[in-house]
């Protein structure tokens, strides 16, 4: 689960990042269960290594955070993408689009 | 913005912990309850939900880790071990402190004294745009304008925007209300508080108008006088005022502490001197300022006072040829080079001293590390790295610094107020003020970081270097030992460099004041006593000098027949003392053309300009001046057809070739001849002098000149003009008395005519020499401070180094070894660090003497019994430093030292 986890940190972010743009303010519990839903549970995250995560997108300002109380009566912090954070996705998208396809042209030819 | 709620983050971390917590939770209690959903039991949930979050330590320190920024958390860190540290370690964090106490402290002091009087800019507005302007004979002199002069130039240049003419002087103040006083004031232009952009805080400023003949008079008070004479009356506009006899009324009070230029208490308008005293080119009493136009920069307006005075000296060659105008920056030209030198050879010294400090610390901080080997290596071992290692080392040596620094900075108040308080005689501006302004602190505090790094570094680089092994497994005895002892010896040896250094300059000091009180002033100055006497401008008409040769023939007259005065004489100027005449420190001594046997320079050359002392009769009686050749000054000299001169033997030797000088002619321009009956009312122009008396060589304000001037005396019935003159007494008795017995005699012929400032002539000298006085002693303070310094670092070092050897000794001993042995073993370092460290030492200070030369009198940089001596002193108090732990190992008990460990 670990390796897995640390392979994904580095397009964590654009999973983050899309889940939020998807389905608009979101606390950490949520992303991880949309995430490993939608993967049909290929991405299993080790939940924890979100809040690193999140926290770093919001200092560096793609994210916009806050607490809320959810329908539990519970206080939890909700997250939300920025313009900014926007920006950052398109550019990791495509990134992200490229990427993959040098990789199945090299799994192709070689 | 990232970066500010970083900061924000820093302050806020507990509430962010918390918060952090409660997300994290949350996020592990809906997990929980999604797992119980699915079927399983409390626990079995619980535990799923916590190892599908995974290691929540980690998690929670790797997104605070993001939140703050983490060397400023480190820092606060490594401060607080820092003084856990200093406190476990008493007698170390003491000795340091003190060294650092004792060298920020010299350094703050310095600091606020060189600030106040080098770096301050003035409390004017714009202060670098204001110059001084003066009149530049060939000598290089700097001379007043006359008032003429200063109106041509007002008129003639567009350089300026605003240009003031001064004249400093005390004044006679009275009104019917309260007892006269005699204060220092200043005659000016209107627009001299315009120029310097201060205006009054109660009524007016000058207007251009009160500055024109026949102008009602109206004079500016300061506020010490508003507050002094008035008692703060607000009713105080408007009074009227008596100045030196003539009324005025009071139109404005200046500012709290606004005495510009040095100490002056009020202001009158130029136009209000009496005009007629004041005639002739050649009258040079007008100082004068200027505020440059706005565009214009100092060499154009240079050039331009340059053509107006070859302009003037084309129109009146008279009295302005070979007379050039020059101007400096006001604040540089206040501030004399010696001065200036002065103050930054103090900064070098303190510098050293601190230097010295640096090196003891460094020390203390060696010997001690050596003794924290296995605390680092445990460090390193659990995994910091070499440069956080150093990091918190750094730190605490800025602590030890930082402590030290705050109570130097008590040190140095104590130390400027000392000095405030000694230096009151020296002649300074008002506003050099040695207050404590934020340039101070912040120079404090840089001072802190730089010297806890400087002597901070060396031993953390040499303990972060140790073998963590090697320190591990020998249960803490670190193997640095050679390397730390050869750093700690080069420190001695830098340390005893830097001593003897400051001792030799303190040496030459001390030598060239003493050559100063020892040297042969010339003259007797026992029982003499010095006052001044005021001929009213109002009273006393400058041109009719045979007004003030009257009284002061009637007053040489009366006085003579005073019992008790043994002799009397008037004079321009006491010996020692530049000149009396006129309260205004601009002025030089009274410096003219002389030609000797009436020979006029060719053109292009420059004529000879001299120091001129005009005298009564009985001056060289009065002084104690032996006449050398020829006579002294009889009652004759000076009539029409009979002008007589003396001159001293530096003036023979420069401007007679050495050859008898009796009997050359002078001719010294603007002399007058008058008759001796006032009555017929002739006088002329003075012809030529003849020489007829040769006197040794007397100082007159060059008492720091390695040679004497060249000096003319003059009778003074040739020179006779109105405002301040000298009186000298030879009478026993307290000076004040004199002083009344003379008041009484001349309250007889004129009681308009003042007599104040009396001193002895021991007390002028003292004066003279006062400022001298003091620097000797803070450079002795200094020196002393350093020899303290390396004392006690030579004794800590070798104190150490003992207890490191104890082991050793104790085998010695036990071989065998005498007493004697073990001391001579022990004391064989420091003698080495002697023996590199003295001439090293003897190089340095022959290099600074080199620089120091300027201000030495008398005394060559290269006097062999200073360097002698100071290398003496230095060395005994080194040996001692060291004998001292070097015979408490010779005492050691051999069984206890072999035991040592």
């Amino acid at each position: 689960m670990a390796r897995q986890t640390d392979a994904l940190l580095g397009t964590l972010d654009l999973l983050i990042l899309r889940t939020l743009a998807s389905r608009g303010s979101l606390h950490g519990y949520a992303i991880a269960v949309v995430i490993q839903q939608a993967s049909d549970e290929a991405l299993r995250v080790e939940e924890g290594s979100l809040y690193p995560a999140l926290h770093r997108m919001e200092k560096a300002g793609w994210l916009r955070a806050s607490w809320r109380t959810t329908e539990t009566k519970r206080r939890a912090r909700v997250y939300a993408l920025t313009p900014k954070g926007r920006r950052q996705l398109d550019a990791a998208e495509q990134q992200w689009t490229r990427v993959a396809a040098g990789v199945a042209k090299v799994l192709k030819l070689v | 913005m990232s970066w500010w709620r970083r900061l924000w983050a820093l302050i806020r971390s507990r509430r962010l912990d918390r918060e952090l917590d409660e997300e994290l939770g949350g996020h592990i209690a809906m997990r929980t309850a999604a797992n119980r959903a699915s079927g399983a039991t409390d626990d079995e949930a619980r535990r799923a939900a916590e190892r599908q979050f995974g290691n929540r330590t980690r998690i929670k320190e790797q997104t605070r880790d993001r939140d703050i920024l983490p060397w400023v958390e480190s820092v606060v860190q490594d401060l607080r071990y820092a003084a856990r540290q200093l406190r476990r370690s008493p007698g170390f964090a003491m000795a340091a402190i003190a060294a650092m106490a004792l060298g920020i402290g010299a350094n703050a002091a310095v600091f606020t004294l060189v600030n106040a009087v080098l770096l301050r800019a003035l409390p004017f507005d714009q202060p670098d745009r204001i110059v001084s302007v003066w009149m530049q004979p060939p000598n290089g002199a700097r001379l007043p304008f006359s008032q003429e002069d200063f109106e041509d130039l007002r008129d003639g240049s567009t350089s300026f925007s605003e240009l003031v003419g001064t004249l400093g002087t005390s004044i006679n103040v009275a009104d019917d209300d309260s007892t006269p006083e005699r204060v220092p004031g200043m005659y000016a232009s209107w627009n001299l508080f315009r120029l310097l952009g201060v205006q009054p805080v109660l009524g007016r400023d000058f207007r251009e108008d009160d500055d024109q003949l026949g102008a009602d008079p109206v004079v500016i008070i300061s506020y010490g006088l508003w507050q002094s004479r008035y008692g703060g009356a607000s009713d105080v506009l408007g009074r009227l005022v008596r100045l030196n006899s003539r009324q005025a009324s009071i139109v404005g009070v200046m500012p709290r502490r606004f005495a510009f230029p040095r100490n002056q208490a009020l202001w009158i308008p130029r136009m209000m001197l009496p005009r007629d005293s004041f005639l002739g080119r050649r009258q040079h009493n007008i100082g004068v300022i200027g505020r440059l136009a706005p565009g214009v920069e100092l060499a154009p307006a240079r050039a331009e006072v340059g053509a107006v005075a070859s302009r003037l000296a084309q129109e009146y060659p008279d009295s302005n040829r070979d007379l050039a105008i020059n101007l400096l920056p006001y604040q540089e030209a206040t501030t004399s080079r010696q001065t200036r030198l002065i103050f930054l050879t103090f900064l070098g010294a303190v510098g050293f001293v601190l230097l010295v400090a640096c090196a003891n610390v460094a020390n203390l901080l060696l010997a001690r590390s050596v003794g924290r080997a296995r605390e680092i290596a445990i460090r390193v071992a659990q995994g910091a790295g070499r440069w956080r290692v150093i990091r918190q080392l750094l730190v605490e040596s800025v602590l030890v610094a930082s402590i030290g620094g705050a109570l130097g900075l008590l040190i140095a108040f104590a130390g400027v107020r000392w000095f405030a308080r000694a230096s009151v005689t020296v002649d300074r501006p008002y506003w050099e003020a040695f207050t404590f302004d934020p340039v101070v602190f912040a120079f404090v505090a840089a001072l802190c970081v730089v010297t806890g790094v400087v002597f901070g570094l060396a031993p953390a680089l040499h303990v972060s270097r140790t073998d963590v092994n090697s320190v591990l497994k020998e249960g803490g005895r670190g193997g640095g030992g050679v390397r730390a002892r050869r750093w700690a010896g080069a420190l001695i040896v830098i340390e005893l460099v830097l001593t003897l250094v400051l001792l030799s300059g303190a040496g030459f000091m001390m030598r060239s004041f003493l050559g100063m009180y020892q040297m042969d002033l010339g003259f007797e100055p026992t029982n003499v006593k010095v006052m001044q006497l005021y001929l009213p401008l109002t009273k006393y008409v400058l041109a009719k000098p045979e007004m003030v040769v009257d009284i002061e023939q009637r007053l040489a007259d009366r006085l003579e027949a005073v019992s008790g005065f043994r002799a009397s004489a008037l004079a321009s100027s006491p010996p020692t003392v530049g000149t009396i005449r006129g309260n205004n420190s601009q002025a030089p001594p009274d410096t003219r053309p002389v030609f000797v046997d009436g020979q006029e320079p060719a053109p292009g050359e420059q004529p000879t300009f001299v120091k001129t002392v005009s005298a009564g009769d009985e001056y060289f009686d009065t002084v104690g001046i032996p006449i050398l050749r020829g006579r002294a000054f009889e009652r004759s000299d000076g009539l029409p057809g009979r002008g007589a001169a003396i001159v001293n033997e530096r003036f023979a030797a420069l401007h007679l070739g050495g050859r008898d000088p009796i009997g050359h002619t002078l001719v010294v321009p603007g002399l007058v001849e008058v008759e001796d009956r006032p009555e017929t009312q002739t006088v002329v122009g003075a012809g030529p002098l003849t020489i007829v008396g040769v006197v040794p060589d007397v100082r007159q304000g060059d008492l720091d000149r390695a040679e004497p001037d060249p000096v003319v005396y003059v009778p003074m019935r040739m020179d006779s003009r109105p405002g301040v003159i000298g009186l000298l007494v030879r009478a026993p008795g307290a000076a004040v008395s004199v002083a009344a017995r003379v008041r009484q005699e001349l309250a007889i012929l004129d009681p308009d005519v003042p007599v104040f400032n009396a001193q002895t002539m021991d007390e002028v000298l003292a004066d003279e020499r006062g400022q001298y006085v003091l620097f000797l002693g803070m450079f002795s303070v200094f020196a002393g401070i350093a020899l303290f310094l390396s004392a006690v670092g030579l004794y800590s070092v070798t104190a150490y180094a003992v207890k490191e050897r104890t082991q050793e000794v104790g085998v010695r001993m036990a071989l065998g070894a005498e007493r004697r042995q073990i001391v001579w073993l022990m004391l064989k370092r420091g003698l080495v660090q002697l023996a590199i460290g003295l001439p090293m030492g003897i190089a340095g200070a022959l290099v600074v003497g080199r620089l120091l030369e300027s201000l030495l009198f008398r005394t060559s940089p290269r006097d062999m019994v200073t360097l002698v001596g100071v290398t003496v002193l230095l060395g005994l108090v080194a040996v001692l430093a060291c004998v001292r732990p070097a015979l408490r190992a010779a005492r050691l008990d051999p069984t206890v030292a072999l035991r040592h460990e």
